[in-house]
């Protein structure tokens, strides 16, 4: 009898035992792999990002800017100090990235040199600068490049066109089909003007198109509604700014030259400014320099008045210098609002 | 590396080496055990028990040996792996009652099955909105490592195949004594030994200021002798010195930000008995090389 329910038995223990013996592999297999995982797990944290990034023992950071927009980066030709949402946006990051902002050095930087990222200083020497912060709209074609790397965007803006007052109100880029238009020669907003049949001149900088408005060579002037909007705000009775409805976003981000440590110390910087509400920083800077032109551009819109979203970045912290209320699974890849259309621009 | 060990005292060192070290020792000998009960449980040949030196250690190890060194285990093991050594605790004490009372099964039954059970139930209502926590944030591992361990304690009390308890109870068992000696090194050449130090320098009027971050080796009436952050010796007269901060590490930084009742996930029990030295000071510009009067 007791034989019998040994031997019914005996296959029973017999699984149990095969079960057991996945049960310990699975148990041996998981603490050692798991063990080895947190020993290679090396998130960086902010000090090492910055080391890899080359800012450890930088006595300056060079910053590549425009000097002839108003309201976003214009420079005082008798005192050289240079003023603009830009310069503010720069000087932000910069102290986010370690620099006071003495040690911040801005350079002048030519359209079409954004993305070589030289710059010339006073007596004309070439500079490779750190960070171009440049009225430079995110592209693809522009992302492919090895000497671009956008940051999350800082400021969403669209394509505008201006005229002298008194021209009827321009509703769509194909009411200037035949006229001739200025635009920067290295910008996304040349082929939306020729594509509706419009004739493009180029110029090096936006303020060279303005002479050619005055005297009526040019019939209009288009690039991205911030830039304009500070122009249009410095004599609204003689300039008019147009709201051309183009659905098409133009996302000004920083282009830090292919140093993704550097990308990433960026991102973090305007991840902190986005979602830190103490952090007004980003806003102070939008009522300093755009709030005023609002009026003067209206019905065009100047830019979005709140920061642009940004990813949060993976980087080691200490608890309270994460920001409360923000989790969101880490290692999510970056969201780069595509422009669908643009492949070509 | 000789002129670490010649200049830095024998002392730190040796302080330094048992402190990074010290969760180490608890590993092997739980581990060693379990496995070695295992493979008890599982033979019934007396000869082969006989000729296996883990059955022999397994079966003279105290028990009060095992008590003190899951004790030791519980204060310096980091708090996530804390499952896994109540797994670990549960099969030895399963393993052990199997073994010395063959013919009580329902003392088998209630300890091999109903004690995991049990503290399975008491570890997932502490841990719950840590795992919660840390599925939101996406760390699998973490999960996986806080949430199977209790899961598996009561399938791991038993005896496992006969035929196969010879090899899967000795192959991991050689294996971890084998890089045993690698690992102890690994872990104890990533442990800081001196703290790292930026020392601004004097300099002339029209001269660059230059700040020196390096960990200081020795300090002297005339010179300080410092390695820097690219394995490079330097000697710096005292004289120049114009101003010295001590720049906190970043290894003690946390990896994951789960917390357990406001306890930090990768922290031991002694670390959260201790007094916190948590720097909450603004970042020093010269820790980043830069002078502090810009």
């Amino acid at each position: 009898m007791a034989d019998e329910e040994a031997e019914l038995s005996a296959p029973k223990r017999a699984k149990g035992s095969v079960v057991r013996l996945v049960a310990w592999l699975v148990a041996v297999l998981l603490v050692v792999g798991a063990g080895l995982y947190f020993w290679w797990q090396q998130v960086p944290s902010e000090d090492d990002l910055r080391e890899q990034a080359g800012l450890k023992g930088k006595a300056q950071l060079f910053v590549g800017v425009a000097d002839d927009n108003p309201g976003v980066a214009l420079k005082d030709p008798k005192t050289g100090i240079y003023t603009g949402f830009d310069i503010d946006i720069a000087y932000l990051i910069a102290a986010d990235l370690g620099f006071r902002p003495n040690e911040v050095r801005f350079l002048t930087i030519e359209n079409e040199d954004r993305n070589r990222m030289r710059a010339a200083d006073e007596q004309g020497h070439f500079l490779t600068v750190d960070l171009v912060i440049s009225t430079y709209s995110i592209t693809e074609e522009r992302e492919r490049e090895r000497s671009v790397s956008f940051s999350a965007p800082y400021l969403d803006t669209e394509q505008s066109v201006m005229t002298l007052k008194g021209v009827p109100a321009v509703q769509d880029m194909s009411d200037l089909a035949g006229k001739t238009v200025c635009t920067i020669t290295t910008s996304t907003s040349r082929n939306p003007a020729s594509d509706a049949g419009a004739k493009v001149v180029g110029k090096r900088r936006i303020s060279e198109c303005m002479p050619g408005l005055r005297n009526h060579e040019f019939d209009a002037v288009t690039t991205d509604a911030a830039i304009l909007a500070g122009y249009v705000a410095l004599e609204p009775e003689v300039l008019q700014h147009h709201d051309i409805g183009l659905a098409v976003p133009e996302e000004w981000g920083v282009n830090t030259g292919g140093n993704d440590n550097l990308t990433k110390l960026v991102n973090l910087s305007l991840y902190r400014s986005h979602n830190d509400p103490e952090d007004k920083r980003w806003e102070d800077a939008y009522d300093r320099n755009l709030r005023g032109e609002e009026r003067a551009s209206f019905p065009q819109p100047v830019a979005n008045d709140k920061q642009p979203d940004v990813d949060e970045v993976e980087v080691r912290q200490w608890p309270w210098e994460r920001l409360a209320g923000t989790i969101r699974p880490i290692g999510a890849t970056e969201r780069r609002r595509r422009r669908t259309a643009s492949s070509g621009r | 590396m000789l002129l670490l060990v010649q200049n830095v005292g024998p002392l730190d060192l040796v302080s330094s080496l048992v402190i990074t070290l010290m969760w180490v020792p608890p590993v092997f000998v739980l581990a060693g055990q379990a496995l070695g009960l295992l493979y008890l449980v599982s033979t019934r040949d007396e000869r082969r028990r006989r000729s296996s030196w883990l059955a022999k250690t397994a079966m003279r190890t105290p028990d009060w040996a095992i008590a003190v060194t899951v004790m030791w285990a519980a204060t310096s093991w980091q708090l996530r792996f804390l499952p896994a050594l109540a797994m670990v605790t549960a099969v030895i004490v399963g393993l052990t009652t199997r073994l010395r009372n063959p013919d009580r099964p329902r003392l088998i039954w209630a300890v091999c099955i109903g004690l995991p059970v049990a503290m399975a139930l008491f570890e997932y209502g502490w841990l719950l909105p840590a795992i919660g926590d840390a599925f939101s944030h996406g760390e699998g591992i973490l999960v996986l490592i806080l949430l199977v361990p209790p899961a598996l304690a009561p399938l791991l009390t038993g005896p496992i195949p006969a035929r196969f308890a010879r090899v899967a109870t000795h192959a991991p068992a050689a294996a971890g004594a084998l890089l045993a000696p690698f690992l102890l090194v690994a872990v104890f050449l990533r442990a800081p030994v001196l703290p790292t130090v930026a020392m601004e320098l004097e300099h002339g009027p029209d001269q660059q200021a230059e700040v020196v971050l390096g960990s200081v080796v020795t300090v002297d009436d005339t010179m300080t002798t410092l390695l820097d952050n690219d394995g490079a010796v330097r000697f710096v007269p005292n004289a120049r010195v114009a101003s010295k901060v001590l720049c906190p590490g970043a290894e003690a930084i946390p990896n994951s930000a789960v917390e357990v009742h406001r306890w930090s996930i990768e922290r031991s029990a002694l670390q959260w008995l201790l007094p916190a030295k948590e720097t909450r000071r603004a970042k020093d510009p010269r820790c980043d090389g830069r002078p502090l009067v810009p």
